[in-house]
């Protein structure tokens, strides 16, 4: 599947994993879906993380409702939300088994492994329905 | 009611954002949207019929979340709303990366004499030459070259590891000899690091091995950490651990701690990766002289074996960064009944040096005597004579009252004659056996635990005199042994 992922975003989400870093960031990815299915990303956009600090490296939650808010405020722009990103300070970048649960079926789920030293890796999955 | 569909999940509902159901639950409501759209129960519910984590439900903007809800009768205007939960986390048990980083492996280069002695390691898939060029490269303090420090320092040597630096101030004396397998007969009374050092010289000469005759406090701890990528806990008493933990935490140095008891054994690894420390697990040292310390309580010789063992392969392994650790874990091992279990340290979001809002940034702020109630307190101090003076109370034949209060198979190996025999625990409770006109004298091993008896007993309201020996019975016993006509 082709994703189109400008610099500036990629550049974005580099950015927010060194932030939260040694925590974990996570957000969403903002666009739009062609009628012949290809996307493109216009916008990522930080969420808070709602788990409490202690154990913020190793998890991360959004409020739903505020993804409700923010899916109302996209729908009158012709946007959706069409991927979610998240970080693994000192991790690989690989889909943890909760990461697995909790992947919803065709959104795009970038993870980008972040150490002290800065970006090692970024992947990108999709989960099919089964 | 109205169900909207989050645009995440609406490929699976026809692309609608809003579905009309002309129910009045929420399971019916949910039931109709998947008669209407059949792809979306997969969506929905997982094979086991339940829903499936990544999704939410919110009726009227509440979290649908007691389950009686499911079926309650609600009002035509209830609004649902299908949500998709964005959650996840970085795996929890991913492989921990090795201590020593890959520049400083490929500095490390093998002789042919060094390819045959490791031929073993390099054998190993999980070590290989990567892996035994970072056990060169990785430099360790083993602190403490007793007990467990025996076989932790004869393996990591043997492992080859390249720099070991050992710290300890004690001398062999004849007693290590039981379970301290790294000095020999002719080591008694040389420092224990000297004989350490000819041991490891001799297993391989090539090891830079720094030995350190030195007391361990706040004052140079930082000093002789700095720069290590490990330390190993050999020690054995509460000031030495507390100590090694908090400043191993302040600089981020991981700690592979071990401990032995009698016939039990614990190992752990603390501040690995943001994981707990020993004070997330023990916040605090039990009362001075409450748990008899491995040199007061004793230890089946070939335990500190067992428990050392698995400290150097610990040790190893995250040098190596193979395997399943135990950070975060403590291994209890009972060798008398031969069963261990694993029990799962969390880490202390309150703890004062690891927590969220340490209290302790620098260990030069606390007192280590303090905290392990090694200190006298200075309102009620104990009173105490030296066995000198003991002695020559004994010899003069002064009415006094002489308290045993060690275990009845302590007392089996050097009896105190004319001394009464009361358990700490039976103290407040026989406290009428003791005449408070006449001075009472209270002695044990080591002088500890008679100070935790004066205490009790004065706690539990007894008004007579009291006094501690000093140094206890191991302390008394050189001299009363050695003049003339000894009482002992």
């Amino acid at each position: 599947m082709e994703s189109a992922f400008n610099k500036k975003i990629s550049a974005q989400l580099e950015f927010s994993a060194k932030n939260a870093y040694p925590g974990e960031c996570c957000g969403i990815l903002i666009g739009m879906r062609s009628k012949n299915g290809e996307i493109e990303i216009t916008e990522a956009r930080d969420l808070p993380n709602q788990i409490p600090d202690a154990k913020k490296n190793a998890h991360f939650l959004t409020d739903p409702l505020l993804l409700y808010q923010v899916e109302k405020e996209l729908d009158e722009r012709g946007l959706e939300i069409l991927g979610v990103y998240h970080s693994h300070p000192d991790c690989k970048a690989i889909l943890s088994k909760e990461d697995l649960e909790n992947m919803v079926p065709g959104l795009l789920y970038v993870i980008l492994s972040v150490t002290k030293d800065g970006i090692a890796d970024i992947k990108c999955y999709r989960k099919n329905l089964v | 009611m109205k169900i909207y569909i989050s645009a995440t999940l609406r490929n699976f509902f026809g692309k609608n954002s809003q579905v009309d159901a002309p129910v009045d639950t929420v399971r019916k409501a949910l039931d109709y949207l998947i008669t209407t759209y059949p792809e979306g129960e997969k969506v929905l519910y997982s094979d086991n019929k339940k829903i499936r984590s990544f999704i939410q439900i919110y009726v009227n903007n509440k979290k649908l979340t007691v389950e009686t809800l499911w079926d309650a009768s609600l009002p035509e205007n209830t609004e649902i709303l299908l949500l998709p939960a964005i959650a996840g986390g970085a795996p929890v048990d991913a492989p921990v990366e090795s201590l020593i980083s890959d520049e400083r492996r490929k500095e490390v280069s093998f002789d042919d004499s060094e390819i045959e002695r490791f031929g073993k390691h390099l054998m190993l898939r999980d070590i290989g030459v990567k892996g035994q060029k970072r056990i060169k490269a990785a430099k360790v303090v083993v602190a403490g070259a007793g007990a467990l420090g025996s076989p932790v320092i004869q393996y990591l040597a043997a492992a080859g590891v390249g720099t070991i630096k050992v710290i300890d101030f004690n001398e062999v004396s004849l007693d290590n000899l039981q379970s301290q397998v790294i000095h020999g007969s002719r080591d008694i009374k040389r420092p224990k690091v000297a004989s350490a050092k000819d041991k490891v010289k001799n297993i391989n000469k090539n090891i830079v091995f720094e030995a350190v005759k030195e007391q361990l406090d706040a004052s140079n701890i930082v000093s002789e950490i700095e720069g290590y990528d490990l330390v190993v806990d050999c020690s054995d008493n509460y000031k030495a651990r507390y100590l090694i933990n908090d400043a191993c935490a302040l600089h981020g140095i991981p700690v592979v701690f071990g401990a032995i008891y009698q016939f039990e054994g614990q190992v752990g690894v603390f501040n690995l990766d943001g994981g707990p420390c020993y004070r997330c697990q023990y916040p605090s040292p039990p009362p001075s002289g409450l748990i008899p310390s491995c040199s007061e309580g004793g230890a089946i010789s070939p335990l500190p074996g067992i428990v050392g063992s698995i400290q150097a392969n610990e040790a190893l392994k995250l040098i190596l960064g193979i395997g399943e650790h135990l950070n975060g874990k403590l291994l209890h091992i009972d060798s008398l009944n031969l069963t261990s279990r694993i029990l799962k340290v969390e880490r202390d979001c309150n703890c004062p040096i690891c927590g969220n809002n340490p209290t302790i940034t620098d260990v030069e702020e606390i007192d280590y005597e303090d905290l392990c109630g090694l200190k006298t307190n200075d309102e009620t101090p104990v009173e105490g004579f030296t066995p000198e003076e003991l002695a020559k109370r004994i010899d003069n034949e002064d009415d006094m009252t002489i308290v045993d209060v060690r275990e009845p198979h302590e007392r089996a190996i050097l009896r105190f004659p004319n001394a009464i025999v009361i358990p700490i625990g039976q103290l407040a409770r026989r406290q009428k056996e003791l005449d408070p006109n006449k001075d009472t004298i209270f002695v044990c091993k080591e002088g500890k635990r008679s100070v935790l008896a004066i205490n009790t007993l004065r706690e539990a309201g007894y008004t007579g005199p009291l006094y501690n020996l000093k140094g206890g019975i191991d302390a008394m016993k050189d001299i009363m042994f050695s003049h003339e006509g000894a009482w002992l």
